[in-house]
């Protein structure tokens, strides 16, 4: 029996295919439990013309238990992937973001203890989507090296002070 | 992913019409995406799988993953008219999409179709029980399958076509075979008919007797039969030390292997899913239950691959240096300890459990 995880994967998948993305949404790869979503800022925003990579890390207990989501620093659209909008030759970064930390990693609720599993990969999208858009400042957020230099390769383990709701 | 698996998962989009992908998607669970298997309602009216809920409630301490509502297991209620459109739509779902096709074909040549379809109609109609709706709207339609099903006598029984699957079926069992999803073929009915030949004579007697002694199915049901039929209260891990939560879980028939929270885990996922069976219709037992747990647990190890350890010896010379650090370094840590004037004898049986667990099949 495949297991709850990749049957609603492959669900969410399949709806993505046939209904298509909303816009500024698009799948790069869909690869088992690791996907890659590119996103983008529509509309007048301090993002305008920008792309981001999303990873998305999915752990046998999706979707009770939330994904694992950063931005990829550095990403470069792979060789095999069919994206139109995402340049091969262009390298992109994390977004410039009071919450998102240089090496990707987001401080958002949704991600931590507000997840619920009726939450999807495309709204998860739609949320960081719109966090960026509602984003008046470019900053890092204030203990951005601090927190790097000692960041654990899994965001779920860090424990965010959730403070700020208006971006 | 088992990929063989993956080709069953169905989805609103299955549809073309608007209404009817409405349909579907509004039956189904809003946690797994499946349609909805025994669903429960909480009390901010929402509806989920009872697996499902209850899994999330475990985890997500106590919210309506749809509203963030606070709800607790108890609150939760068995919504039986959705349960029971829910079961009614499953089995009527692959006749939809079949019906929905042939609508969508192109009328071709129809009026040599009507004809054709309305003498099978008449025939089957004589024959059989076969829902009447798929004939009559597949002769609007006009498509060829389906529709060649001229019942047939083969050893003195009325033979028809499944609407569904083509399948050529005993008329009188037609209708089970669409309730068990075309799943159920010729084969399997003759079993059954055996079967039954079989028991006839010797019903009348056994019941007699059943109603002297008692059920004789009672007496037999062994503990892997049982049938979920009262819930498992929720339990407070804290208050259980290891030894009485590993009886507990050996007593239900897991295995008591693992640490403490790999029990509490296990025990917990145990409860959900047999509250859920509860909640059922038609409760599966407790052996089916069992290998489901075994399924997951499985499932878990994929995710968590453990070393594979073929041969003992080869790993042990393979993970020397790892070993002997590791001992190096227990080692310095108890002298550091009999130093400090620390109790000597426990740092030293800390070193033989670590030199002894550490090829992994040995546990």
């Amino acid at each position: 029996m495949a297991s709850i995880a990749s049957r609603r994967l492959a669900k969410e998948l399949r709806d993505m295919q046939t209904n298509g993305c909303p816009a500024g949404i698009e799948c790069l790869s869909a690869d088992g439990d690791r996907w890659i979503m590119g996103i983008e800022v529509l509309g007048d925003s301090i993002y305008t013309g920008e792309k981001f990579a999303l990873s998305f890390r999915f752990e046998p207990q999706y979707p009770i238990s939330s994904p694992v989501v950063t931005f990829i620093p550095n990403f470069v659209l792979p060789a095999e992937s069919t994206s139109t909008s995402f340049n091969r030759n262009t390298v992109y970064t994390t977004p410039i973001h009071p919450h998102v930390y240089s090496n990707g990693h987001i401080c958002a609720s949704i991600l931590g203890p507000e997840w619920s599993p009726v939450l999807t990969v495309v709204s998860v999208c739609i949320t960081l989507q719109s966090m960026l858009a509602s984003c008046k400042k470019k900053e890092r957020p204030v203990d951005n090296d601090r927190y790097v230099r000692n960041a654990p390769d899994n965001p779920k383990k860090t424990r965010f002070h959730y403070d700020d709701d208006t971006v | 992913m088992d990929d063989a698996d993956l080709y069953s998962i169905t989805e609103p989009n299955d549809f073309s019409n608007d209404q009817l992908i409405k349909l579907d998607s509004s039956l189904r669970c809003s946690i797994c995406k499946d349609l909805i298997t025994s669903p429960m309602i909480t009390p901010c009216s929402h509806s989920f799988c009872s697996l499902c809920i209850r899994e999330s409630l475990t985890v997500a301490a106590g919210k309506c993953p749809v509203c963030q509502t606070t709800v607790t297991d108890g609150q939760l209620k068995r919504n039986t008219m959705l349960s029971e459109i829910s079961e009614a739509y499953k089995q009527t779902r692959t006749l939809l999409l079949r019906l929905e096709l042939q609508s969508l074909q192109p009328l071709l040549s129809l009026s040599r179709k009507r004809r054709r379809s309305d003498t099978s109609m008449e025939s089957v109609a004589t024959t059989s029980k076969v829902p009447r709706l798929d004939h009559r709207s597949s002769s609007g339609a006009g498509s060829s399958k389906g529709i060649q099903a001229t019942p047939t006598k083969a050893k003195g029984r009325t033979m028809v076509s499944c609407p569904v699957c083509d399948d050529i079926v005993d008329s009188e069992y037609i209708n089970l075979h669409l309730d068990k999803n075309c799943k159920l073929d010729q084969e399997d009915i003759e079993e059954i008919q055996r079967a039954s030949e079989a028991t006839k004579p010797s019903n009348g007697q056994a019941k007699a007797w059943a109603n002297v002694f008692g059920s004789s199915k009672k007496g037999k049901l062994n503990q892997a039969d049982e049938i979920p039929s009262r819930r498992i209260p929720k339990m407070n891990y804290d208050l259980k030390s290891l030894k009485q939560l590993r009886d507990l879980i050996a007593d239900i028939g897991l295995s008591d292997k693992g640490e403490l929270a790999q029990l509490k885990l296990r025990h917990e996922r145990w409860v959900n899913l047999w509250n859920a069976e509860v909640d059922a219709t038609n409760p599966r037992t407790k052996s089916q239950l069992l290998k489901e747990m075994a399924e997951w647990e499985k499932g878990r190890l994929k995710a968590k691959p453990p070393p594979k350890v073929d041969d003992a010896q080869e790993w042990l010379e393979n993970n020397k240096s790892q070993f002997d650090q590791l001992v190096s370094s227990a080692k310095a840590t108890s002298k550091k300890h009999a130093a400090d004037g620390a109790n000597g004898n426990g740092s030293n049986g800390e070193i033989i459990e670590i030199t002894s667990s550490s090829p992994p099949t040995e546990r």
